[in-house]
């Protein structure tokens, strides 16, 4: 039903000025085949990437591109560009998100962060570390996220963020100092100690909510419901597009450019038009092994990475409706069935209660664009259930009029003034 | 009845809307010659022509030689398009619309009962990519020949995900290095005392123990690097690989983990090359 919902929400719908933008600093198929296919990103391909967007000043920089395994080439010249960014002032340079994937330890904490082969980076207020890291449910579909991951690095466990959690957190003016200590509670006290399931809310200061009424503080929550482990995804991924999703202001949310092209730039020119956006440097070529299906239908990792982020950024984690709202719209479905069930037979009172959970559904979209999810999950059974007693008392009663008749499909409960006439 | 069709009618046009004028739909992908050949004019202004410079509904691109050509990336259009001097009073449009709030609804509704028109299937190659393959330890397939001395021993092995636990032992069966954990494909030692004698390497891991036979000799005694691969001028780091892809051939193999020790802490690019090349057990042959 959340899926549905979600598609139903997907609007191209105009959004306001504040709204984040993004860009792609896309990997594609004729990125890669220009390339000779390699097996692994050329390192000083990917230097060249980060140094012509980080001169065209994005809001900030995410290369959603793992740098755990080596080869490619160009390690030294990939190290010296981070060592230099490391080491810049302070709002000089924008804010630049490294990833790396994990592998498996024998101990209680039984993730580590890769080695990245030839790369070694240290976290700086310019250089953050992160994971691209979301939760599929068994049927392949990709709707939830991690936030925050307890990992053992080197005989330490840390609490590594997630992208869309630091990437936000960033965004927003905050410093990753700041949210280092705030996921500090998550963190166990050694490596052979089990995972910490404290609960976090951290606020973002300010509102959101379409309507008056529903607007509420926007907070980020770890662990304190499976809700707010939702990933709210509202733009579908787009192939071949210079440009997609909703509006904000005169362009559009997202823009992709071709790496093959932003590599034709002189060395040192800057790419114009994505100064103020979060600029993510990704791979969408077939062969990366990055897509994922999600409610919105395929879409490489970088594409589940904006929507993710931008979900943060605009509303926090997916919330329930308060207390009294939820009563009132379970008293008013409650109602609206009963009266159905009251006036209509059982199968026409069902019919007229799915098409109440569809109007419902349909009002609850402004209410998800809120950053809050109405399960109609409860209602939807209650129709079923009241559909399946209904017929089971109709089937009793006809029964008990034919006897034995009753197993013949033809044989029908003749009208009670047809017996007085016998 | 009339005024119901025509009220559904409205509704659903509003449901898009043109783009206006003045949004960016697109940007320039590519130009032959130089910028100085072409005048882009944008409302009453000109701005100069960029490579991924953004376009906007009602530009103008003109070509000021016959071979000027702009290839240019819309919204809504897969293919790019080609802008010649023939498209000088031509302005860039597009064709994408807008949605509107509730538009969404529609187009989830339409496609929630359309399910079995058509379905997009994938080809999908059930094959691990990037796999590096099982467990093992070619280094210590052959006994091995080391240099004495007080220094640490770097070892490595396949399939890098496996955690590994290192035992270096003497003769007399005193440990030198007792079980320590090997993470990520290649490890290295604290400093040890390694002294002339026969020693043993145990390593456990992926279900597997491996135990290797290793000769310590005295330095003087290790093949020597010949005259032509002492040039003064190599960088330090070329002059190592070379050592170590020499000293790898020499023999029949007994000294590849010596050769290791030389470049199993450099992470340049022909070092790694090496290091992975001797870790993985491929034969080491140098031209004459």
């Amino acid at each position: 039903m959340a899926d549905g919902i979600m598609r139903a929400a997907a609007s191209g719908a105009p959004q306001r000025l504040t709204a984040p933008r993004f860009a792609i600093i896309d990997i594609d198929d004729a990125t890669w085949i220009d390339w000779d296919s390699p097996l692994v990103t050329p390192r000083n391909r990917l230097a060249d990437l980060i140094d012509h967007v980080a001169r065209s000043s994005p809001a900030l920089i995410i290369v959603d591109v793992d740098l755990a395994f080596p080869g490619g080439g160009g390690e030294s010249r990939l190290q010296s560009l981070l060592e230099t960014y490391g080491k810049s002032v302070s709002g000089e340079v924008p804010p630049l998100i490294l990833v790396r994937s994990l592998k498996p330890t024998n101990r209680a904490i039984d993730i580590t962060p890769r080695e990245t082969g030839g790369i070694s980076v240290e976290e700086t207020t310019n250089v953050h570390w992160a994971l691209p890291s979301f939760l599929r449910d068994e049927d392949g579909i990709v709707r939830r996220w991690q936030l925050a991951t307890l990992v053992c690095a080197g005989d330490a466990p840390v609490i590594v963020p997630s992208v869309q959690l630091l990437a936000a957190w960033l965004f927003l003016g905050r410093s990753g100092d700041d949210l280092a200590r705030a996921l500090q509670p998550l963190r166990s006290p050694n490596c052979d100690s089990p995972a910490s399931d404290a609960n976090i809310r951290l606020g973002l200061g300010s509102e959101t909510g379409m309507l008056p009424a529903m607007r509420a503080e926007k907070t980020i929550e770890i662990n304190t419901s499976d809700l707010s482990s939702r990933i709210m995804y509202t733009i579908g991924w787009q192939a071949d597009q210079p440009a997609f999703g909703p509006r904000v202001g005169d362009s559009y949310k997202i823009i992709s450019r071709s790496a093959k092209t932003v590599l034709k730039l002189d060395e040192g020119d800057s790419i114009p038009g994505i100064g103020g956006r979060i600029a993510l440097i990704g791979g969408t070529f077939r062969d990366s092994g990055d897509w994922y299906r999600t409610p919105l239908g395929d879409m490489p990792g970088v594409m589940i990475l904006i929507n993710a982020t931008d979900a943060l950024i605009q509303h926090g984690t997916l919330k329930e409706p308060s207390t009294p709202l939820q009563l009132a719209l379970a008293l008013t479905f409650i109602l609206v069935v009963a009266l159905c069930v009251g006036w209509l037979r059982a199968p026409v009172s069902s019919a007229a209660s799915l098409i109440a959970i569809g109007v419902i559904t349909a009002a609850s979209v402004p209410l998800f664009r809120s950053g809050i999810l109405f399960s109609v999950a409860i209602p939807a059974l209650v129709i079923v259930l009241v559909d399946i007693v209904l017929t089971l008392l109709e089937d009793i009663d006809t029964m008990r009029r034919l006897g034995w008749r009753w197993i013949f499909r033809h044989v029908r409960p003749s009208e009670p003034h047809e017996e007085i006439k016998r | 009845m009339k005024r119901f069709i025509l009220a559904l009618i409205w509704i659903c046009a509003a449901a898009v809307q043109p783009v206006f004028a003045q949004s960016e739909i697109g940007y320039v992908e590519d130009f032959t010659g130089v910028p100085e050949n072409y005048v882009v004019t944008r409302g009453t202004d000109t701005v100069p022509l960029q490579l991924l410079m953004p376009v906007y509904a009602g530009d103008l691109i003109e070509a000021l030689t016959d071979k000027g050509r702009v290839t240019l990336r819309l919204v809504d259009l897969s293919e790019p398009v080609i802008w010649s001097r023939a498209d000088r009073r031509t302005a860039i449009t597009s064709q994408a619309t807008e949605g509107a709030s509730w538009s969404s609804i529609l187009t989830a509704t339409m496609a929630a009962i359309s399910p079995f028109d058509r379905q997009k299937r994938a080809r999908v190659l059930t094959a691990i990519r990037g796999d590096d393959g099982d467990f093992g330890i070619p280094l210590l397939q052959s006994g091995q020949t080391l240099a004495a001395g007080q220094r640490s021993i770097s070892l490595g092995w396949t399939k890098s995900s496996t955690v590994t636990e290192i035992s270096i032992l003497a003769r007399n069966g005193k440990k030198l290095v007792n079980r320590a954990k090997g993470v990520g494909g290649l490890w290295m030692s604290p400093q040890i005392n390694l002294k002339p004698g026969r020693y043993r390497i145990v390593v456990s891991g992926g279900g597997v123990q491996v135990t290797g036979e290793i000769e310590v000799i005295a330095a003087e005694a290790l093949p020597q690097v010949p005259t032509d691969l002492r040039v003064g001028n190599v960088p330090d780091t070329l002059a190592r690989v070379a050592k170590a892809a020499w000293l790898a051939g020499q023999g029949s193999g007994q000294y590849r983990l010596e050769a290791l020790q030389f470049i199993a802490d450099d992470r340049s690019r022909p070092a790694t090359v090496l290091t992975d090349a001797l870790i993985a057990g491929q034969p080491i042959q140098l031209a004459q």
